[in-house]
């Protein structure tokens, strides 16, 4: 009966992320759980299904592992990944053509197509099957989304499922894992299409975690980069040759198969940068499925980290990350524990490229540990580092959230997970504003959209994003660009309250 | 007479594990103290909105069996970390249909508490008070703890009312821990009679350095080991709380704990809040002193735990100094003046050094201390903060023999004290402060000859208030986190109310000083 959560995953890009992040789930069980009793760790993310009689029965906690079903609505308005993957695929067993919804023409990568003709289209049937999955859960806690903002489906028929159930289920906690186009993106709409998504991100999501593209490129090349050096070295102690760059030994594919560090398929394009994300997601529920010493739900994430109800943009990022993508190689291991919250706060971790939130001010900052080895002591060690090293907001000056859980993840003996609520997330939200405002300027393309609706809804997005940025700004200024001093109305309160010595 | 122990929330359950497993072996079941001696079940009562940790004890098989079922209430989603939701009367969790064991489904959480608590008062032949467990700065050991005392006020009118609050670590475990702990600090004042408060920060320094003194001693020199052999974990923390609670609800063998001695301490409404320290303290199951065996070291252990007021931090930033007028430039010339130049250089160095160092206290020192108003002398400050009552135990096998009150040994061991614990001139140390001399030996089941408590009213506790205050009002002011207080009932002038409440209880300890 432990606490449950729903996965939406919309989209191509959603879905993709979201099977990496099932697979990565069921290791961690198979890992954690050697018994094949269906126990409640399991219970968040899974079913365990009698399907025998042919009436599908759930059975409780306790039992054996019959059939276990995700615990997901799969929405697509096209079939190629559905019936690919999901249903056909290495994973068909945990899904049933029940909780799939899709759709043979697609949503044209047109963000109003998929919200305004699709959602409605849609929508009862989506409700259905929500209502159902509810109802399967004894204790509810959230739903997860994860879609990309860039396309049609994702980011129109995905914002559109978000606005529902808020109205649906409000006390249910609403968590985005979105992804915000690259730099090079493909598509040309991409910026209509995420400004509009991020508008209802504002005003309907609880805690939205943006991932950039370009960021998990990035780590991926440099894990590899990381892994050449090694294997560089390793090469020259045994054959004492000096390898070229360039040579087939320098290739990453061919040393990945050689030394068999990903497996001896070849790598699938997104599917180390999918698995990224899959671990942040992993790490960041980890502690309503495993025990620990300091617990850390969805509720208090959101509690703790919003302070604000529109500001609730969380900066991610995750260390070690060298066994995300090469599980077993640990010589590119951090030294400690203490190395790993350091790494984690580096920018070249975090999941958003170009925010530099060492520079920014911190509203807020999570720390989810996991592992068995680390102690309370090593936790507070280390955020008094950070406590100086950061710069925290006035009021907020120990606004650090830890939870710690036992269970280490999957080939590593600990992880850190940092969800911190900075202002510098507004660097995304202002370049994508930038790229937005250069189509919309020509309004190019806004005929596509005018089909469903009006163009003043473009105004209305751009003025919410505006704001966002704005009090983001508002933050960072206050506290950053007067040097740390307090205002003239705040000096007059504090001295109120001010320490004096008695005597 | 008995007591009910009432764990509220993550922290207070935690304790919970740790206090029964050492009350199960300390405090046998016929004794009638913490165990109803007809049915053998322990007279608690565990209270959580989320199951984990109420699980945990339950599948704990050296505890699990003491507990009574209806005892045991909890449901799934938790409180997180808002005192709002805690303290709601009305809160319901989202698509529950499944509670905790033995509830009636229609209830909410704080109803069933009550319910159990009360069933639970019922069944001793002379109920005497409660013993609240739990933290300030979580969501559902500081509201729902709260929300409880208030209903315990207006049920059981006469009882007492005694709590183990644990304060969080300053450099933050939520963010939210401002504005919950003042709310249940406010709470608590009302309400409780007594509140023991133990502060994290105090007793991870003192863990600490227990550690490290072990560790050197065998020989780890690696920075990075001495960091893993000196790891505190969590059930370190709890095992030093859980020391010094049954110290204080149990001193003697077979005594009934009846909150006298507590009461003597809390000796008016506006002085409740409490801090007690032990040696030697539980420590991964073994007993671990500070230092050797000897009552003279065991006796500065517990003392050396209590912190003076001087090593608090300053509350605020230091206030950028007015930049001095040209005319008063410390001369930089070459020149030394006739006077200066001695011809003994050895006192010359001896000279300069005394000058430097005093030279660089005071910098060190107007960096600290911020305001205009400078305090002088370091030790007026430890000057300032004194205590209202103080009791202090010693026990030990030998303890009448060493300490017995012939012997100068008494006289140095509470000279010790009044000197840790100054006295205010309206309480003398003669009336305040209390002795205790226990022949037992302090533990039955861990190798441990000889034990010292302390336990102070000190008016220093407004130093933490202070610093809890200031920090909530600025989070206040830049209207931080208000939306998840009032999406729960708490508006702005509960705010307001609080930071009134404590106040009063700040403006209380300071005007003893007077």
């Amino acid at each position: 009966m432990p606490r449950e959560i729903i996965t939406i995953q919309v989209g191509q890009c959603g879905n993709q992320i979201a099977l990496k992040f099932w697979e990565l789930a069921l290791k961690e069980h198979a890992e954690y759980n050697k018994s094949l009793i269906y126990d409640e760790a399991l219970s968040s993310f899974f079913r365990n299904v009698d399907g025998r009689g042919g009436v599908q029965k759930n059975l409780p906690c306790g039992s054996n592992i019959t059939d276990l079903k995700a615990r997901s609505i799969v929405v697509d308005m096209e079939t190629g990944v559905i019936n690919n993957k999901i249903l056909n695929g290495e994973l068909k067993d945990i899904f049933e053509a029940r909780q799939c919804v899709s759709d043979q023409s697609g949503a044209g990568n047109n963000w109003a197509r998929g919200h305004l003709e699709c959602g409605p289209k849609y929508k009862e049937e989506i409700e259905e099957k929500v209502r159902q999955a509810v109802e399967h859960c004894d204790s509810l806690q959230g739903f997860f989304f994860t879609h990309s903002l860039g396309g049609g489906t994702g980011s129109g028929l995905g914002s559109y499922i978000l606005k529902d159930l808020a109205d649906l289920y409000p006390s249910v906690f609403r968590f985005s894992t979105c992804v915000f186009p690259s730099e090079d993106d493909d598509v040309v709409t991409s910026p209509y299409n995420s400004m509009l998504a991020l508008n209802v991100l504002i005003e309907n999501a609880d805690c939205v975690l943006p991932v950039d593209n370009q960021a998990l490129f990035d780590i991926v090349s440099r894990i590899d980069t990381q892994y050449q050096a090694q294997a560089h070295k390793r090469e020259e102690k045994s054959s004492g040759a000096i390898i070229k760059q360039g040579s087939a030994i320098t290739d990453p594919m061919a040393l990945t198969e050689k030394k068999g560090g990903v497996g001896a398929k070849p790598v699938r394009h997104y599917e180390r940068e999918n698995s990224i994300v899959a671990h942040v997601i992993n790490n960041l529920t980890c502690s309503m499925r495993f025990e620990g010493d300091l617990n850390v739900d969805l509720n208090e994430i959101t509690m703790n980290l919003v302070p604000y109800p529109r500001m609730h943009f969380l900066l991610s990022s995750l260390s070690p990350l060298y066994s995300v993508l090469q599980p077993g190689n640990s010589q590119l291991a951090p030294r400690g524990i203490d190395d790993s919250f350091r790494e984690a706060m580096e920018r070249s971790n975090q999941l958003i490229q170009q925010a530099n939130p060492l520079e920014a001010v911190y509203l807020a900052c999570g720390l989810i540990v996991r592992g068995p080895k680390v102690e309370i002591s090593d936790i507070t060690r280390n955020v008094e580092k950070l406590q100086k090293r950061l710069k925290m907001v006035g009021w907020n000056k120990e606004g650090f959230k830890v939870g710690h859980c036992y269970q280490a993840p999957l080939n590593q003996p600990y992880s850190v997970l940092t969800l911190a609520n900075n202002t510098s997330t507004r660097t995304i939200m202002q370049r994508l504003r930038t790229k937005f405002m250069k189509i919309y300027k020509q309004k190019v393309f806004v005929h596509h959209y005018t089909e469903f609706m009006d163009q003043s809804h473009f105004d209305h997005c751009l003025e919410t994003c505006e704001e966002v940025i704005e009090s983001y700004k508002n933050m960072e200024e206050k506290y950053l660009g007067k040097w740390g001093e307090l205002d003239d109305e705040e000096e007059i309160v504090a001295d109120a309250y001010r320490f004096r010595p008695i005597i | 007479m008995s007591t009910v122990l009432l764990h509220v929330g993550q922290a207070g359950n935690q304790i919970g594990q740790e206090l029964w497993t050492l009350l199960l072996e300390e405090s046998p079941m016929k004794e009638d103290i913490f165990f109803d001696k007809f049915t053998n079940k322990a007279r608690a009562v565990l209270v959580d909105s989320e199951p984990k940790v109420v699980k945990h004890i339950m599948e704990d098989k050296n505890i699990s069996f003491i507990f009574d079922q209806q005892n045991l209430q909890y449901t799934q989603s938790g409180r997180g970390n808002n005192w709002a939701l805690g303290y709601s009367a009305t809160y319901r969790e989202p698509t529950d249909p499944h509670i905790g064991a033995g509830a009636d489904e229609s209830m909410p959480l704080y109803e069933r508490a009550l319910e159990a608590l009360r069933k639970e008062a019922e069944k001793a032949d002379y109920f005497l008070g409660v013993m609240l467990v739990h933290s300030l700065a979580g969501g559902t050991g500081s509201g729902l703890g709260s929300r409880l005392i208030e209903s315990y006020r207006d049920t059981f009118g006469k009882a007492y009312l005694a709590t183990t609050s644990v304060w969080p670590h300053s450099s933050g475990e939520t963010p939210l821990q401002h504005y919950n702990t003042c709310f249940s600090m406010s709470r608590l004042q009302e309400n409780a009679d007594a509140v023991l408060l133990f502060q994290n920060e105090t007793i991870m320094k003192t863990l600490s350095k227990l550690i490290t003194l072990k560790s050197t001693a065998q020989g780890h020199k690696d920075h990075h080991a001495i960091n893993m052999a000196s790891a505190v974990t969590m059930k370190n923390l709890n095992e030093s709380i859980v020391t010094v609670l049954r110290h204080v609800m149990q001193p003697q063998k077979e005594e009934k704990f009846d909150f006298s001695e507590l009461m003597n301490l809390a000796c008016m409404p506006a002085y409740k809040m409490l801090e007690a320290h032990t040696n030697p303290l539980l420590f991964n199951r073994h007993m671990c002193y500070a230092g050797e065996k000897s009552w003279s070291a065991v006796v500065d252990g517990a003392l050396s735990q209590v912190q003076l007021p001087a090593t608090q931090e300053p509350l605020f930033r230091p206030i950028p100094k007015p930049s001095k007028p040209p005319g008063t430039a410390i001369p930089t010339s070459k020149f030394i003046p006739k006077e200066e130049h001695k011809e003994d250089t050895q006192q010359a160095i001896a000279d300069s050094k005394k000058r430097e160092g005093v030279k660089r206290f005071e910098e060190w020192f107007e960096g600290e201390m911020a305001g205009p108003q400078k305090v002088e002398a370091f030790s007026q400050l430890e000057k300032q903060h004194q205590t209202i009552c103080t009791t202090a135990y010693f026990k030990g096998i030998d303890a009448t023999e060493e300490i017995s009150r012939t012997q100068p040994t008494y006289k140095s061991f509470r000279d010790r004290l009044t000197q840790r614990f100054k006295t205010v001139n309206w309480n003398p140390a003669s009336e305040s402060t209390t002795v205790r001399i226990i022949e037992e030996a302090p533990f039955r089941r861990f190798d441990c000859t000889r034990s010292a408590t302390v336990i102070g009213n000190r008016t220093s506790i407004s130093l933490p208030i202070r610093k809890l205050l200031d920090t909530s009002i600025q989070k206040f002011h830049a209207k931080a986190y208000l939306h998840w207080y009032s999406q729960y009932g708490i508006e702005k002038d509960d705010f307001l109310h609080t930071f009134e409440s404590l106040r009063g209880v700040i403006d209380a300890y300071e005007s003893a000083l007077l």
